[in-house]
C-alpha cells in the first residue's frame, strides 16, 4: 500500500562495533500516519530512520539482519532509486545537506538523477515548491534563505521525487522558533493535505506531539514505548528516565494526579475550568510568586551606546546597544536567527570590536585588547562544540587551556572540570569520537577548567536532551549565585528557569528586565518572535499572574485541589 | 575587513564577460595556461597579462574582489621579483644593487654577500606575469559565472559528473570552511593559545590545533552531504539528466577558435624552436618562425 512501511526483526551493527546499534525492531506504519520517534542522543533514532530509505544496508556497510519493507518494497534487495522514490530523507542541518547556489537547482537535483526529461523536471520543482509554500523563490540564491526556508527547500529537494514516506531527522534542532514553525506547519500541510506518512525524529516532544498520530520511542537500539499519541503519556515514568522534555501541559496534570493528558494549552484550560465547575478545584484568585533575586557584586561588562556593522557600508547588527551586567548575574539573550545575539557575545569576549560605542569588560576596553588578554577572565562555548576541540584526547582538551594559561595545578583543574561534566571516565578518548552531548560537555570542561569569571554561551541546548541541559546549567549556574552567565537561546523554557534578566534582541535590545517583565510585553514577544511557555498561557487563562515555570502552576493548582 | 562569502560568490552583471558561454569560459583559460606555459618573454606575457586584467577591468568587478586581486598580484609580483632577483644562481648574471657586500665583516662572510641580480629580476618577471595572469582569469571566471552553469559547462565539456560535481560543491563550502577557520582561531585564542607564536615546534602545534575541528567538522559535513545526494537517487555511475542547458553564440565559437588556435600556433612555433636549438630537426624555410620565437614569444 502506497506510503506503508513495515519492519520485521530488525538488527543493525556497524562496522568496527561489538554490540548492534538496533537490536531486533518490530514496527508497522500505516499510510498517512505521523510519527514521532523520539529517545535520547545515541538511542539508534537515526540509524532507523537510515534503514528506511535504504542507506543501510546499501551505503554503509555494518551487518543488517531483518526486513525493512516500504510500500512492499524490500529495501535489502531494492535498487536505491526506486528506494528514493518511496521515502524521502531529510536531515537536520539545512546547510550541510543543500549544495547548489540556486533553488531551482537543488530540487532538481533528483528528478536529474532519475533521468526525467526536461519538461517532467520542471513541472516537478513547480509543484515541489508548491507544496513547501516556495513557488516564487524558483530562482533565489539558497544563501540569501532564512534557516526555516532552507528547510523548506531541503523537502521541496525530496518531495520532488513524489516519495509517499517523508523521513525527517531532527529537522527543526537548528532552527529558531520561526523556522521552526514554518517548516512545521509544512510538513503538517503534507500530512494532512497529501496524506504523505511522516517519521519525525526529533527531541522536541512538547512543540511536535500535538501534530503527531503516534509516539515511538527508542532506548539503546530498542523501541521502549509504541503508542497512539493520546495514550502515550498515560505514565511519564519512561519519558523521565529517558530524559525526554513532555508537552508542559502534561506535566502539570499528571503532577496533578489529573487522568487527563491534554497536548495543548486550550485542551488544559478547558479541563481545569471544568473542573473549577465541577467543584474538583477551588476557585482561582490571583497569586504573586514573585522570585527572589540574586545577590548581585560589581559591574563586570557594561556597554554604552554600542553599535556594529560587519561592513562600512553594511546594516548595523547592534544598535545603540547600553548594558550593564554584574558579578553573579545570569544573562539570558534572546530573539529571532540574525538578532545579533551571537554578535553581542561574541563583542563581550573582545573577538568583534563595536563600530561605535564602548564596551568595558573587568573594566578593560574591549577596542584595546585581544581575546587572548581576556583568556583567564572570559570562557567562551560556541554553538559548534565541534570548532572547540583541539586536543587528541579528553585530558589534553581539560589541560589545553591552564598549561597555556600557566595556572597552578592545572592537573587537578583539568580533573574537576571534567568530573563537573560527567565525563571524567571519558578521559582518554578521542573528542571526535564522542557522542554530540558528550562533545559539547567536552567542549565546556575545555573552557570551565581556566576558572573564567564570566562565562559566556551561544546556544548551549542546541541538540540537547533536558538531562544534559540541565546538568549544564546546574554547574554553570548553580542556585547560591557566584558564577557571571551570558547564554544566548530560542528556548523560552531554560531562559526563564536559569537567567536574572532576560535581553530580548532585534538588532538592538527591544527588551530588558527580570523574566517576568519581559514575557509579559506581549508585543515584545511578537516582534521577537517568542512565545511565553505554555504554563504562562494556562496560567493566565484561569486568573493566575506571574506565573512561568510549570512547576509553580503546579504547587498553586495543589493547593487547591479539593478532596473527594 | 573582506567578507568571505561575497568574495567567494559570483556577481553577476550584464557585461561582455558574464555573457560569455562557460564552455568558451574553461577552453579559453586552458588555452592561455598552455600560453603561460610556452610563452618566456617578459614582453609577450606582459601581453597576456595585460589580456587578463582587461578582461577583468571589462567584467566591472566589485571593488572588495578587485581590491583582493590587487593583494594577489602585487604580493606575488614583489615576493616572486625580488626573491629571485636576490636568490638568481643563473650566469650570466649582472648586480645592480649589493645589499651586503661580501667584505662586510661577518655577513659578507656568512652570505658571501647579498645582491640583486638583474637577470634575476627579469626571470622573477617572467614567473609573476605567469602566475598574476593565471590568478586574473582564473578568479575571473569564477567570479563571472553562476556555480551551475560552471557545473554545466564542465559536464558539458565531457569532464566526468563526479569531478564536476566536486568542484562546485568544494566552491560552495569555501566560506563555510572560512568562518570556522575564523570561529577557532578566536577559541585557540580565548583559551590562551597563541597561533601567532614564532618557531617550528609552535608553527606546527598551531596547524594540528586548528586543522583538526576545521577537518572533524568538513568530514562530518561531507558525510551528511554524501547521505543526502545518495538519499536523492545520485548514482555517480548511472546516466542523468539536466535541466539545464547552454547556448553557444557566434562570439563564443570566436573566442573558442582564437584561444585555441592562438594557443596551438604558439605552442608549436615554439616546440620548432625547441627542436632547433637542441639540433634535434631544423628546416631553413622556417627561420622567420625561429627569429619570432627567439625573440618575441
Amino acid at each position: 500500500m502506497r506510503g506503508s512501511l513495515s519492519i520485521d526483526n530488525l538488527k543493525f551493527t556497524y562496522t568496527g562495533r561489538e554490540k548492534p546499534t538496533i537490536k531486533g525492531i518490530n514496527l508497522s506504519v500505516q499510510p498517512g500516519e505521523f510519527v514521532l520517534l523520539t529517545g535520547p542522543t545515541g538511542c539508534g533514532k537515526s540509524t532507523l530512520l537510515k534503514t528506511l530509505n535504504g542507506i543501510i544496508p546499501h551505503q554503509s556497510g555494518g551487518k543488517m539482519e531483518g526486513t525493512v519493507k516500504v510500500n512492499g518494497l524490500d529495501t535489502n534487495t531494492a535498487e536505491m532509486q526506486d528506494i528514493c522514490k518511496q521515502v524521502g530523507m531529510v536531515f537536520q542541518s539545512p546547510d550541510d545537506q543543500l549544495f547548489s547556489t540556486v533553488i531551482e537547482d537543488e530540487v532538481a537535483f533528483g528528478l536529474e538523477n532519475l533521468c526525467l526529461g526536461k519538461n517532467e523536471i520542471d513541472r516537478g520543482i513547480d509543484l515541489a515548491l508548491r507544496k513547501v509554500g516556495m513557488k516564487n523563490l524558483r530562482q533565489a540564491q539558497i544563501g540569501t534563505l532564512s534557516g526555516g526556508q532552507k528547510q523548506r527547500v531541503a523537502i521541496a529537494s525530496v518531495l520532488a521525487m513524489e516519495p509517499r514516506i517523508l523521513a525527517l531527522d531532527e529537522p527543526l534542532s537548528q532552527l529558531d522558533p520561526v523556522g521552526a514553525k514554518e517548516v512545521l506547519d509544512v510538513i503538517k500541510r503534507l500530512n494532512v493535505e497529501q496524506n504523505i506518512t511522516v517519521i519525525l525524529v526529533e527531541h522536541r516532544i512538547h512543540e511536535i506531539a500535538h501534530m503527531a498520530s503516534r509516539i515511538l520511542v527508542m532506548d539503546e537500539g530498542k523501541l521502549v514505548l509504541d503508542k497512539p499519541t493520546g495514550k502515550a503519556f498515560a505514565k511519564l515514568e519512561i519519558f523521565e528516565k529517558l530524559g525526554l522534555r513532555v508537552p508542559e501541559p502534561i506535566k502539570l496534570f499528571c503532577a496533578l494526579g489529573f487522568s487527563e493528558r491534554p497536548l495543548t494549552n486550550k485542551q488544559a484550560i478547558e479541563t481545569v475550568q471544568d473542573r473549577i465547575e465541577n467543584g474538583f478545584l477551588k476557585k482561582i484568585t490571583s497569586v504573586n510568586r514573585d522570585r527572589l533575586p540574586r545577590r548581585l557584586g560589581n559591574e563586570v561588562v557594561s556597554a554604552k551606546d554600542v553599535s556594529f556593522s560587519y561592513s562600512k557600508k553594511g546594516e548595523c547588527v547592534l544598535k545603540n546597544i547600553d548594558l550593564s551586567i554584574r558579578e553573579g548575574e545570569v544573562v539570558a539573550l534572546m530573539g529571532s536567527n540574525g538578532s545579533g545575539k551571537t554578535t553581542l557575545l561574541l563583542h563581550l569576549a573582545a573577538i568583534l570590536k563595536p563600530s561605535s560605542g564602548r564596551i568595558e569588560v573587568f573594566n578593560a576596553d574591549t577596542c584595546k585588547i585581544s581575546p587572548y588578554s581576556l583568556a583567564s577572565q572570559v570562557g567562551v562555548v560556541f554553538q559548534n562544540p565541534d570548532l572547540m576541540l583541539l586536543s587528541d584526547t579528553v585530558w589534553g582538551e581539560a589541560m589545553f587551556g591552564p598549561q597555556n594559561l600557566h595556572l597552578e595545578k592545572a592537573d587537578e583543574l583539568a580533573r574537576q572540570s571534567l568530573e563537573a561534566m560527567s565525563i571524567g571516565k571519558l578521559m582518554t578518548d578521542s573528542p571526535l569520537a564522542l557522542s554530540r552531548g558528550q562533545r559539547l560537555r567536552t567542549a565546556v570542561a575545555s573552557i570551565i577548567s581556566m576558572q573564567p569569571k564570566l562565562i559566556l554561551l551561544d546556544e548551549p541546548t542546541t541538540g540537547q536532551d533536558r538531562i544534559h541541559i540541565e546538568e549544564m546549567m546546574a554547574y554553570l549556574i548553580p542556585k547560591d549565585g557566584g558564577k557571571t552567565v551570558v547564554f544566548c537561546t530560542h528556548d523560552v523554557q531554560t531562559a526563564i528557569r536559569y537567567a536574572d534578566t532576560i535581553l530580548v534582541m532585534d538588532k538592538g535590545v527591544i527588551a530588558q528586565g527580570s523574566p517576568e517583565s519581559v514575557f509579559e510585553q506581549e508585543d515584545i514577544l511578537r516582534r521577537a518572535n517568542l512565545s511565553a511557555p505554555d504554563s504562562y498561557h494556562i496560567a493566565k487563562k484561569l486568573g493566575l499572574e506571574s506565573i512561568f515555570m510549570v512547576e509553580e502552576l503546579e504547587d498553586t493548582l495543589k493547593c487547591l485541589i479539593l478532596p473527594h | 575587513m573582506f567578507n568571505t562569502a561575497s568574495l567567494i560568490q559570483p556577481s553577476i552583471k550584464k557585461t561582455f564577460i558574464h555573457r560569455i558561454d562557460p564552455r568558451a569560459k574553461i577552453t579559453f583559460l586552458l588555452c592561455a595556461s598552455i600560453l603561460a606555459v610556452s610563452l618566456d618573454k617578459p614582453k609577450s606575457l606582459f601581453i597576456l597579462f595585460m589580456v587578463a586584467i582587461s578582461s577583468c577591468i571589462f567584467a566591472k568587478l566589485p571593488w572588495d574582489k578587485v581590491g583582493l586581486l590587487a593583494i594577489f598580484v602585487i604580493l606575488g609580483m614583489w615576493g616572486t621579483m625580488f626573491s629571485q632577483a636576490l636568490f638568481y644562481a643563473g650566469h650570466p648574471r649582472t648586480i645592480i644593487f649589493v645589499l651586503i657586500s661580501s667584505k662586510t665583516p661577518i655577513l659578507g662572510a656568512i652570505t658571501d654577500g647579498l645582491y640583486v641580480y638583474r637577470e634575476g629580476f627579469i626571470h622573477g618577471a617572467v614567473q609573476a606575469l605567469r602566475f598574476s595572469s593565471m590568478i586574473c582569469l582564473g578568479l575571473l571566471t569564477c567570479w563571472t559565472t553562476e556555480p551551475r552553469d560552471l557545473l554545466t559547462g564542465l559536464v558539458k565539456l565531457k569532464i566526468p559528473y563526479n569531478f564536476a560535481f566536486m568542484t562546485i560543491t568544494a566552491l560552495r563550502f569555501i566560506p563555510t570552511v572560512l568562518t570556522e577557520t575564523k570561529t577557532v582561531i578566536a577559541v585557540e585564542r580565548l583559551k590562551g593559545f597563541k597561533p601567532t607564536k614564532v618557531g617550528i615546534f609552535s608553527s606546527l602545534k598551531t596547524a594540528v590545533s586548528t586543522l583538526r575541528p576545521i577537518l572533524a567538522n568538513s568530514v562530518r559535513r561531507a558525510s551528511t552531504l554524501a547521505l543526502s545526494i545518495e538519499s536523492r537517487a545520485f548514482n555517480p555511475t548511472a546516466p542523468r539528466s539536466h535541466l539545464r542547458d547552454l547556448r553557444y553564440k557566434f562570439s563564443d565559437f570566436l573566442i573558442t577558435g582564437g584561444a585555441i588556435s592562438g594557443s596551438l600556433a604558439v605552442a608549436t612555433i615554439k616546440i620548432m624552436y625547441l627542436l632547433y636549438i637542441n639540433e634535434i630537426f631544423y628546416s631553413s624555410s622556417l627561420r622567420h618562425i625561429y627569429q619570432l620565437a627567439g625573440k618575441v614569444l
